[in-house]
């Protein structure tokens, strides 16, 4: 979180991770498109001259609440397991995290590994991913050999974070999982008295004056797997 | 509060625009008008500004002659300065001020990645539909010629209000694609500089802080083992002592007991015990906090282990008069884990299941090959969904015909030194601990464990899901 007083404005950087062409910078265009322009930039892409995101995306978003100009930043960071400089330094002062995983079963081994490896680029950085905000969004639930709802019902049921069906390439679920990761990284600055301190309001009030400007919706219930978003209903 | 974002993208004109190229880029576009045409910062100070050599127009110096027009006249161009709103990003659509000689200007806001870079401003012009100057300027002061004012006004280069719109969106959109290039380049330059020289000054540091942590860590870990040893040692000496002393009499060595003396010792015997079982599972609660734990995983035969367990138990079991059986899946593969730790679950499960289970009763240990969504190492529960897939996993299923346990206290029993009920644990001895033990060797070596049901109807089982060793 960065706050500068004298302009007014609060900003804060959510990272999309995960493994390579699990869905990253399609979350990111999809909110792109469904995001009014008064709101939101341009995507900025840094890229190679060949497949995929070499290096990354940022989408700024920003939302006047008040007085106080509250700019979200997304970024994605390289899928690739080679850049892992690249993703220490955009995870670098993070305030949340997506996990973009693969619902295929085929890409289960390579998802698990992404996230071990997002954790220990957090840990590098001196952050704890416990103490970090952290949705979890299984992307192409529509394809062929994608694992189960019940079997991710249930690991969302023994998990601590909220986790989220999408299918990014029809745009369904991306707005919820932005949504979810916005709700808890509102919650834990609510808990650290940031948001009185900032805002002058508590997290609900701060979530619902997002999404309304944005348009994007609150109820998460249906795209989330096991009991969560149950504060959305 | 976290920190600052390394590579958050430049947003100043001075930092993205060089002024003199700019210039250049824009020359030919004001050639067309020739009418003033500036760039201001954010905090509205002039970047660059194009003007006629030969100074305002001959119109904008008449006004500067009175006092009240000139007034106005700033407040006007102050008004053209000033940041618009937060109202709009990307868009910055060209805004009109009219002066009141009549004469237009024209603002348009610079926006970049959703900031303002600061914003155009274009002006004096004269619309093509005004021949003549406002009257309102004349009647300003008595002394403002009005046929002076029109002629002059008449001079000024004339635009229709699509021209000026056009060539303030060509200026807005020169500066827009020389900043955001200018951007990017900065924003690659961030990635590339940190990930060239960053990793190699940050592995130096990371590595002086591993070793600091390291020689803390050794050093927690040698009081740790010192404090078990002491308490292990200061709470047990006196116990054997007790247990020695009650057994000598009861072999009436310090004489011949009668039998309510030879009851009372027995009592102290029984207690005495009780307690060193108590002891003897904090001390191994507390050790199992130790790294240790985790390491061991070679692959163990759980059939095995049950068959001997069982054995073990049976003339305890025979006492109650319950039964105990192993049923054993011979194609059940190998679990990983650490015998010796596997044995202490199987035992501690078997231990609750009699314990609980009334006379005549049963226990059986089932071992059966399964599959379960379980994580390769078990940290915690963040990244739970991701970090678990199914696989082939050992269950071991200890039930009994026992009282039961309520299904709102079934994820409770786990937790240290909790009895589901105070009469039942008074009735059946013990310290809460015997579980407890169970789902921390259970949590370490990566597996579940869980309550349910007897598949016979009557009492619990408890599930003990373990990651099958690759064969």
């Amino acid at each position: 979180m960065q706050l500068d007083f004298r302009a007014r404005e609060l900003t804060l950087k959510f990272v999309y991770c995960g493994p390579s062409h699990a869905g990253k910078s399609t979350n990111l265009r999809v909110l792109h498109d469904r995001i009014a322009p008064l709101h939101r930039s341009k995507i900025i892409t840094l890229d190679a001259n060949d497949d995929g995101t070499l290096f990354l995306d940022l989408l700024p978003l920003s939302v006047k609440m008040g007085d106080v100009v509250v700019r979200l930043n997304l970024y994605t960071v390289p899928g690739k397991a080679l850049l892992t400089a690249t993703r220490r330094l955009v995870l670098q002062g993070v305030d949340g995290v997506v996990f973009v995983a693969d619902s295929r079963s085929s890409e289960t081994r390579s998802n698990a590994e992404s996230f071990v490896d997002l954790k220990q680029n957090l840990r590098d950085s001196g952050r704890d991913i416990r103490t970090l905000p952290l949705v979890i969004q299984f992307n192409k639930r529509d394809a062929a050999d994608a694992r189960p709802d019940s079997e991710l019902d249930a690991l969302a049921d023994r998990g601590s974070e909220p986790v989220l069906r999408a299918i990014a390439s029809r745009g369904e679920g991306v707005s919820e999982t932005f949504v979810a990761l916005l709700d808890v990284v509102l919650r834990r600055l609510e808990t650290a008295g940031e948001l009185e301190r900032t805002l002058h309001v508590d997290s609900t009030t701060a979530l619902v004056s997002i999404t309304d400007a944005l348009g994007l919706p609150t109820d998460l219930q249906r795209a989330c797997f096991g009991g969560g978003g149950s504060r959305h209903t | 509060m976290s920190l600052n974002d390394p590579i958050a993208p430049p947003s100043t004109l001075d930092a993205l625009v060089d002024p003199e190229a700019l210039l250049a880029a824009l020359e030919p576009l004001w050639q067309l008008s020739r009418c003033p045409l500036r760039v201001l910062r954010a905090d509205a100070t002039v970047f660059i500004a194009l003007e006629d050599p030969c100074g305002p127009a001959a119109l904008c110096q008449y006004v500067d002659a009175f006092e009240l027009s000139r007034s106005s006249c700033e407040e006007l161009v102050a008004l053209t300065r000033a940041p618009r709103a937060q109202a709009a990003m990307d868009l910055g659509e060209p805004v009109a001020h009219r002066c009141f000689t009549g004469a237009e200007y024209r603002a348009s806001e610079l926006f970049l990645g959703g900031r303002s870079l600061g914003r155009v401003v274009f002006g004096p012009f004269r619309p093509d539909t005004e021949p003549a100057a406002d009257p309102f300027f004349a009647a300003l002061d008595t002394r403002i010629d009005a046929a002076f004012a029109d002629r002059e006004f008449s001079r000024m280069p004339a635009l229709s209000a699509a021209q000026a719109d056009s060539i303030v969106r060509g200026t807005r959109a020169t500066i827009v694609a020389l900043a955001a290039q200018s951007r990017d380049l900065a924003l690659l330059r961030a990635v590339h500089d940190a990930t060239q020289h960053g990793p190699a000054e940050e592995l130096v540091r990371k590595n002086d802080e591993l070793e600091r942590a390291n020689a803390h860590l050794r050093e927690l870990d040698r009081v740790k083992g010192n404090f078990l040893a002491t308490i292990s040692h200061e709470l047990k000496t006196p116990l054997t002592s007790i247990l020695g002393y009650a057994e000598m009499l009861s072999e009436n060595i310090g004489g011949v007991l009668n039998d309510e003396q030879r009851g009372f010792v027995t009592v102290i015997s029984d207690r005495a015990r009780q307690l060193l079982g108590m002891i003897t599972s904090i001390i191994e609660l507390a050790r199992m906090d130790q790294k240790q734990l985790r390491a061991a995983r070679t692959p163990v035969s759980v059939g095995k282990l049950a068959r001997e367990v069982a054995a073990t138990f049976v003339p305890s079991a025979r006492k109650k008069q319950i039964r105990i059986d192993a049923e054993v899946d011979d194609s059940t593969p190998s679990a990983y884990g650490e015998a010796g730790y596997l044995r202490q679950v199987l035992h501690n499960l078997v231990d609750n299941a009699l314990k609980f289970t009334p006379e005549h009763g049963s226990v059986r240990i089932v071992v059966r090959p399964t599959s379960a969504a379980l994580a390769d190492s078990a940290e915690d529960s963040v990244g739970l969904a991701v970090l678990a897939h199914s696989r082939p996993c050992v269950e071991l299923r200890v039930s009994d015909t026992g009282v039961g346990i309520p299904r709102g206290e079934r994820d409770r029993v786990f937790d240290a030194f909790y009895q589901v009920d105070t009469g039942v644990a008074r009735q059946f001895g013990g310290a809460g601990l015997g579980l407890a033990i169970v789902r921390r060797i259970v949590d370490a070596i990566g597996g579940q464990v869980r309550v349910e049901d007897n598949e016979d109807g009557v009492g619990v089982a408890m599930v003990v899901i373990l990651p099958a060793a690759e064969s």
